[in-house]
């Protein structure tokens, strides 16, 4: 008999059974794998497939003796069973779409999860039909099966809240460096997986992009026992959702961009800012903490856009596109 | 989730599905499943060794393989599905919870309603490690203000009305009016993107959301027609058909390095001082200028001539506005 058969039975015969099961019951059960010449050997045995159906969500539970010495375990019929979720078509139509696109993506650290989901979920209704769905989700890049293991082990350590340790090679410096952080959170943004934690050679929360780790190393002394608590106002979203210009490169500075006023709404919606009519332009404000990015965007923009202040930033705009020209043997 | 709670949630959803009246074709569990016709094979034989103690005649799961169906006869107790799991419900909860962060509506609203009726079939325990979790894993979209102009689009493409749209084209720097046929709203990489029919060029196109200044419905009926393929848009190929020229750039440090670090190897080419050169390929020449001017004098355009050109001139008309 398979592991996975006997856990099926095994589950199937408590639920079944009338009154608690002491485990020289069980054992006699399955006197193959439980009632083993070494006893200590059948009893660890049962211990791992317990764990395994804990796991799976099965209500296994151990009732001690009683007085009457009446003890054992039993798994419960009723908290054993999905009670039916009643989804309207378009909310299953919408379940299933958006499952299906992040199955289609190998790095989504849930695959296998919610491949189970979501057939639990059909098993309750008529499939919809999403042959010609109308939305697609593509979150992340492919990232092939180094990084969905990174991805794997970090997603283990986040839900267990497990130390990390692992090499480091920083984006912006280039420096390679061993790092111990606490995983607090994890998310995809722009295409790519990364996670937020306490660093603890920075002494600060801070974020890394999975791609740029590796010698990754999840402590696996208690594994049951968490490492670390999560900060109760922790939420990832305010760190996955940082625009490029509120990165902290430096203090605010205050800048006002002067846009072409067809193409003003492309400014107030990227820096999210609503604009003002000035002369033949309309000025955008933003507080930046990287003018890198700021400079990055009115470049980009050519003609439609320019810095109107600080005019130390509208300097070095200018300053960029001479530069330009320059390298291409071009006067301005 | 290991090899055998894999196994063991297989086993136990064959049982669930071969147990609805008229039992599962083989290829759908296959599919539910994502394993081969061959493994559920396997799985149907395996699930008539599972019953419950003193496995004598009628303890076993009365499962059969007839034709290209399975059916369940007798499923002692294991008929339903278990439960979600934390991990299970957590995975559920990234997925409509990507929807919702989208801002794309109607989805994002039917999205919400959906998680909330699973939540509420949840236990408690799971429930509450969902609840921790949520904080703490997210996917969330990059697009801003996006949901006026998309709740029209989606209603276009659900009606089957055509759209106006006033658009910025990037790739040709301007800004144009056209009316679509939507077909299909795909988020690729945080970004929403519409493939539609475009009465301007009489071609099937995509148009990134964010760019749409104005989106307006129509009373003109369309219909998608049966040769329109969501897959060609599928994440590897979704700008396939738009490229068709290709340049040599050479990247400067500290750009380079970040260059050679994340961007295909194939595709690079090292030099001396740190520089790299890079070929990439591109449709437009005026998007691709200004995305080449947005990286400063770190890029410089070796080939072609043109858009080595139209760099020049994008700077020199920037110069020109007063920048």
């Amino acid at each position: 008999m398979q592991r996975h058969e006997r856990l099926v039975s095994l589950m199937a015969s408590l639920m079944h059974a009338p009154d608690l099961v002491p485990f020289e019951e069980i054992r006699r059960w399955f006197p193959d794998d439980y009632a083993t010449a070494n006893p200590d050997a059948g009893a660890r045995k049962f211990e791992r497939d317990k764990a395994d159906l804990l796991e799976l969500g099965v209500p296994l539970e151990y009732v001690p003796p009683d007085e009457d010495g009446a003890g054992g375990y039993r798994v419960d019929r009723r908290r054993y069973a999905l009670r039916p979720v009643d989804l309207s078509p378009e909310e299953a139509a919408v379940a299933l779409l958006a499952g299906s696109s992040l199955l289609a993506q190998e790095a989504f650290p849930y695959q296998d999860e919610l491949r189970v989901a979501l057939s639990k979920l059909l098993l309750q209704g008529s499939p919809p039909d999403s042959g010609r769905g109308a939305i697609a989700l593509h979150p992340a890049m492919g990232g092939g099966s180094d990084q969905r293991r990174r991805i794997e082990a970090l997603s283990v350590a986040l839900a267990n809240r497990k130390r990390l340790s692992f090499t480091y090679r920083a984006r912006y410096s280039g420096e390679t460096s061993r790092r111990k952080v606490d995983p607090y959170g994890m998310y995809c943004h722009l295409g790519r997986w990364a996670f937020v934690g306490y660093s603890h050679e920075r002494q600060a929360t801070r974020a890394f992009l999975v791609e740029r780790m590796s010698a990754l190393r999840v402590n696996s002394t208690r594994p049951r026992s968490p490492d670390f608590e999560v900060p109760v106002d922790f939420d990832v979203r305010a760190h996955a959702m940082v625009p490029p210009w509120r990165y902290e490169a430096h203090d605010p500075v205050t800048v006002e961009i002067a846009m072409d006023p067809e193409y003003a709404w492309l400014a107030e919606r990227w820096f999210g800012a609503t604009g003002r009519l000035d002369g033949a332009a309309v000025l955008v404000g933003l507080e930046a903490t990287n003018t890198d990015a700021v400079v990055e965007w009115v470049l980009s923009m050519g003609p439609h856009a320019r810095v109107a202040s600080p005019v130390a930033l509208a300097k070095r705009v200018r300053g960029e596109l001479r530069a330009i020209l320059a390298r291409y043997g071009a006067e301005p | 989730m290991t090899d055998a709670q894999r196994k063991l949630h297989h086993l136990l959803l064959v049982i669930a599905y071969g147990r609805r009246r008229g039992g599962v074709p083989l290829a759908e569990l296959a599919k539910r499943l994502g394993v081969s016709n061959r493994q559920v094979q396997v799985y149907v034989e395996q699930a008539m060794m599972c019953g419950r103690y003193p496995f004598s005649g009628g303890d076993f799961v009365d499962v059969i393989l007839s034709g290209d169906r399975v059916f369940v006869h007798l499923d002692q107790d294991l008929g339903t599905p278990a439960q979600f799991t934390r991990q299970e419900a957590l995975a559920l909860s990234a997925a409509l919870g990507a929807v919702q962060a989208s801002r794309g509506e109607p989805y994002a609203g039917i999205a919400a309603s959906a998680l909330r009726k699973i939540r509420a079939r949840l236990s408690t325990d799971v429930q509450e490690r969902v609840a921790e979790m949520e904080h703490r894993f997210a996917i969330p979209s990059d697009d801003r203000d996006v949901a006026e102009r998309f709740s029209t689009i989606a209603r276009g493409r659900s009606e089957q009305r055509a759209v106006d749209l006033h658009y910025y084209t990037a790739s040709r720097d301007e800004m144009n009016r056209r009316r679509v046929h939507p077909y299909l709203l795909v988020q690729n990489l945080g970004f929403w993107y519409l493939v539609a029919h475009d009465g301007k060029s009489k071609e099937e196109r995509i148009f990134k959301v964010e760019r749409i200044k104005d989106a307006t419905l129509t009373d003109e009926k369309f219909s998608v027609p049966a040769s329109f393929d969501p897959r060609r848009y599928a994440p590897a190929r979704i700008f396939e058909t738009t490229v068709v020229r290709q340049a040599r750039v050479r990247f400067a440090p500290p750009l380079a390095r970040t260059v050679l670090e994340e961007w295909p190897r194939a595709r690079l080419q090292k030099e001396s001082g740190g520089r790299v050169v890079a070929r990439l390929d591109f449709s437009r020449t005026e998007g691709m200028a200004a995305w080449i001017v947005s990286m400063g004098d770190r890029a410089l355009v070796i080939e072609p001539d043109d858009l080595r050109a139209a760099v020049v001139a994008r700077c020199r008309a920037a110069l020109r506005a007063g920048t």
